[in-house]
């Protein structure tokens, strides 16, 4: 009896508050679209990473031609700049596709045989300090300190400007062999990257275009999903961190040590940046010519939110560029001469942090960290 | 426990009653923890959690709790683990229980951001059991009983269970109560948010994404918390416990919960009639079942002085947030330890500046290489422990300085599928601010704003 006018008196209370509650909070007009996450994850994966990943394994082959030709026969000027010139399309075409992390990247655990960063420089100038002449295989075995981008700039750039010290510095020992084979091994890495990638190889793109409809793929699209937005999510938040607020010394509380800003030696910190902030842009909205696709990122946010949140991401993307825009070249030199507005730079990159890992992650449901002990 | 013989009119909970249901309580919640203990250890998250990170996350009041070194705290979780299992085979089962305690608790003591309810529900469980005979029957302290020629007792006295029942009651209601929000009701958030992550689950994807399949489970998961304890009181109770299989089942799989559908699934057991396991092995294997000399007993008084203080605490704990400013889910104030269950989605992060006085040395952290990101992640989103790590950058900081600072922070935080906001004052400095149970009146306010979508 009790429990029965307990029942009757807590229905009509929750009756009650429900009808009050539910005049207090305007409801949706409309339902919330169906985001296809399949169709964004597959769409970003084919359209997106694999031809940034093609691009990059392409440049990355003509690093490693031009870098022979500048060895073959003595380094000259004209061959030293060409190989510079092939560094850094291939440094920018890697730095766009450095926030994929996703699947190849992350299953072939290469990255830092890529662009191990800061630089083992005792570690390194003791290979270079050799005398048997370095193939792929004998950089490949020495690790990650005697491969990569930031060796092979190393020694094109040893004397950053000064032309005639750094054909001086590759005519020295084993410098330019070293250097050889480095691009050897480089070019290798991101062939065997992209063909993880390739449909006509690994088929990683077919991997993403079957999440959770194949044993061999993700459980869900939204694992997928997870995986590619919280990699982008790190990709910023490195940007701000590591590459910025590192190198001004904020990070750690200390004074600013330019030398952990990346590809100083080659003036090429802000172009890195930009490259980037494009990777991220493109996977973002799904397009590399600035229109967001129906398939995107950009959309399913759009679609998940009532306020423009997606737009606002753009727009933070935006102002980050312009920000990067107003610091003259070299990076290097504006972290002693004009460290606020090296900080204006990373606090856009916060903002867009902000609004990539709080508000965009919430709405598309995306967990931050993978972690069973997670629940109520 | 030594029980003390009631002679007055016999009144409903001091009369006997078969002790068969505790016993399955007491071996499906020993199974469950063994178990659960193991998966923590199987997981790596005994290093993880406990070993790798450099700070530890402390409960207020009680950072004291010593922190066992690496292999301290393995030895910890293995102990808490076979306790667990002496339990469920009823050995030397009140120490076992007190060992489980102890150890249980103190692995949770060790590290804030860990906090779950259910481990907390754990906790509470495994003290009321330590109240009861639960080893009465069907266990090896009984049979060890039997073998030096006593006559153990079939029966508990009805209170043993009730204790019991009135917890898992209060866990229910609380949780329902903590439902009647507008988010959850009128926005049926955050369970939008989940249940647009299970779109492409084969056949029933697009259904569980349907924004209306959120609104239906926010109601009847509010009806369900707040009506089940009523309903496994009535004659209904098997159906009632049938729902709350289905209910723990559906959001076990749905959701990322851990152990926490099974502990609720076993524990409710204890709503059946006492004798339940015997009718049923009567059933299954026509087991004769000897009849033993009831007992009717009251509390020993101090236990029940314990047990009075113990659920005044449980009805008082989730009720404290009234004594904070705005909704707990967004300020945490109250939060815990008041079965607020799954009421909120909230992403967060947190960026830390430390500055001396004199504006000389500066540093901008966001916890990484000290935190691991469970621990940034969970406390982005909580002002407690914010101020807590804000502490720790002071003391560090000034040590290492040798000159006081200023920590501030630049705290955002989005709740239920609003826009992220501040969720921290940035202009106040966390060095000076006392960490007490007072209304934190550095956190800012959460703006008005419709949540549908």
């Amino acid at each position: 009896m009790l429990s029965r006018a307990l029942l009757v008196v807590s229905a009509g209370a929750i009756a009650v508050t429900g009808a009050a509650l539910v005049g207090g909070c305007p409801p949706s007009t409309e339902p919330a679209p169906d985001v296809d996450r399949l169709a964004v994850v597959a769409h970003v994966g084919a359209e997106i990473m694999e031809p940034a990943f093609a691009d990059l394994a392409d440049k990355a082959d003509v690093l490693e031609a031009q870098t022979a030709a500048l060895c073959d026969g003595g380094a000259d000027a004209d061959k030293l700049q060409s190989a510079q010139d092939a560094w850094k399309a291939a440094r920018k075409a890697w730095k766009t596709v450095e926030g994929y992390r996703v699947g190849p990247m992350d299953e072939l655990r290469n990255f830092n045989s890529i662009d191990f960063w800061p630089r083992r420089q005792d570690a390194l100038d003791g290979y270079l300090a050799g005398t048997d002449a370095p193939t792929e295989d004998s950089v490949r075995l020495g690790g990650v300190a005697g491969r990569g981008f930031p060796v092979i700039e190393y020694i094109l750039w040893h004397a950053e400007d000064d032309l005639m010290g750094n054909l001086a510095y590759l005519g020295e020992g084993i410098h330019c062999a070293w250097a050889v084979a480095a691009a050897a091994d480089l070019s290798t890495t991101l062939t065997t990257l992209h063909n993880a990638w390739s449909p006509d190889d690994g088929d990683f793109v077919g991997t993403l275009a079957t999440s959770g409809q194949s044993p061999d793929s993700f459980d869900s699209a939204q694992t997928a999903l997870d995986l590619i937005v919280n990699d982008l999510i790190g990709h910023v938040e490195g940007m701000k961190g590591i590459k910025l607020n590192k190198p001004l010394g904020d990070r750690d509380g200390a004074e600013p040590d330019p030398c952990d800003s990346e590809s100083y030696l080659a003036h090429h910190g802000l172009d890195d940046l930009r490259a980037n902030l494009d990777g991220f842009r493109r996977a973002y909205i799904g397009s590399v010519d600035g229109e967001p696709h129906a398939n995107s990122l950009h959309q399913a946010v759009a679609d998940l939110s009532d306020d423009a949140l997606a737009d606002d991401i753009l727009a933070k993307v935006d102002e980050a560029e312009a920000a990067l825009s107003t610091l003259p070249p070299p990076l290097f030199d504006r972290f002693t001469d004009a460290p606020d507005d090296v900080r204006a730079v990373r606090d856009v990159l916060g903002e867009l942090h902000v609004l990539l890992a709080v508000d965009a992650a919430g709405r598309l449901g995306v967990t931050l960290t993978f972690n069973d002990n997670d629940g109520d | 426990m030594a029980p003390t013989t009631s002679m007055g009119p016999a009144s409903r909970w001091v009369s006997p009653v078969d002790g068969a249901s505790l016993a399955v309580v007491r071996m499906i919640f020993g199974v469950v923890m063994a178990f659960g203990m193991l998966r923590f250890w199987g997981r790596g998250w005994v290093d993880e959690f406990f070993v790798q990170p450099s700070f530890h996350f402390r409960y207020w009041g009680l950072a004291w709790v010593p922190v066992p070194g690496e292999v301290g705290c393995h030895v910890l979780v293995w102990g808490t683990g076979v306790a667990a299992l002496l339990v469920a085979a009823g050995a030397f089962t009140r120490a076992s229980l007190a060992a489980f305690v102890v150890g249980f608790t103190w692995l949770e003591l060790l590290e804030e951001s860990l906090y779950l309810n259910h481990y907390y529900a754990v906790s509470l469980f495994a003290v009321l059991l330590l109240c009861t005979d639960a080893a009465q029957v069907w266990s090896v302290d009984a049979r060890r009983r039997r073998r030096r020629g006593e006559v153990p007792g079939a029966h508990i006295p009805r209170w043993q269970l009730g204790i019991l029942q009135l917890q898992l009651g209060l866990i229910y209601f609380f949780a329902g109560v903590a439902k009647l929000q507008p988010d959850w009701l009128a926005c049926a958030q955050p369970l939008t948010i989940w249940m647009g992550r299970s779109g492409d689950v084969p056949v029933v994807g697009p259904w569980l994404a349907h924004p209306t399949t959120a609104v239906i489970m926010s109601w009847g998961g509010c009806l369900f918390d707040l009506f089940i304890p009523l309903v496994l009181r009535s004659r209904f109770r098997l159906w009632g416990w049938l729902v709350v299989v289905g209910f723990h089942v559906v959001t076990g799989s749905l959701f990322n919960i851990g152990l926490f559908p099974l502990v609720m699934i076993g524990l409710t057991t204890v709503f059946f009639a006492p004798d339940w396991p015997r009718v049923l092995q009567r059933r299954l294997w026509s087991h004769h079942v000897v009849a033993r000399a009831p007992l009717t007993t009251t509390p020993p008084r101090l236990l029940r002085a314990f047990l009075v203080v113990f659920f005044v605490v449980q009805v008082l704990l989730p009720l404290r947030h009234w004594a904070y400013p705005g909704p707990a889910r967004w300020t945490m104030e109250g939060f815990r330890y008041a079965w607020k269950v799954m009421v909120m989605e909230k992403t967060a992060v947190a960026t830390f500046h430390v500055v001396s006085v004199d504006g000389t040395r500066r540093r901008t952290t966001d916890g990484d290489g000290e935190l691991i990101p469970l621990q940034k992640k969970t406390m982005a989103s909580r002002p407690e422990m914010i101020l807590e790590y804000a502490h720790h950058l002071r003391d560090l900081h000034e040590a290492q300085w040798g000159t006081p600072v200023r920590v501030t922070v630049d705290a955002f935080a989005a709740l239920n599928g609003r826009r992220s906001q501040r969720l921290i004052d940035p202009d106040v400095d966390l060095a000076a601010i006392e960490d007490d149970l007072r209304p934190k009146t550095w956190i800012v306010p959460l703006a008005p704003q419709p949540t549908c979508r």
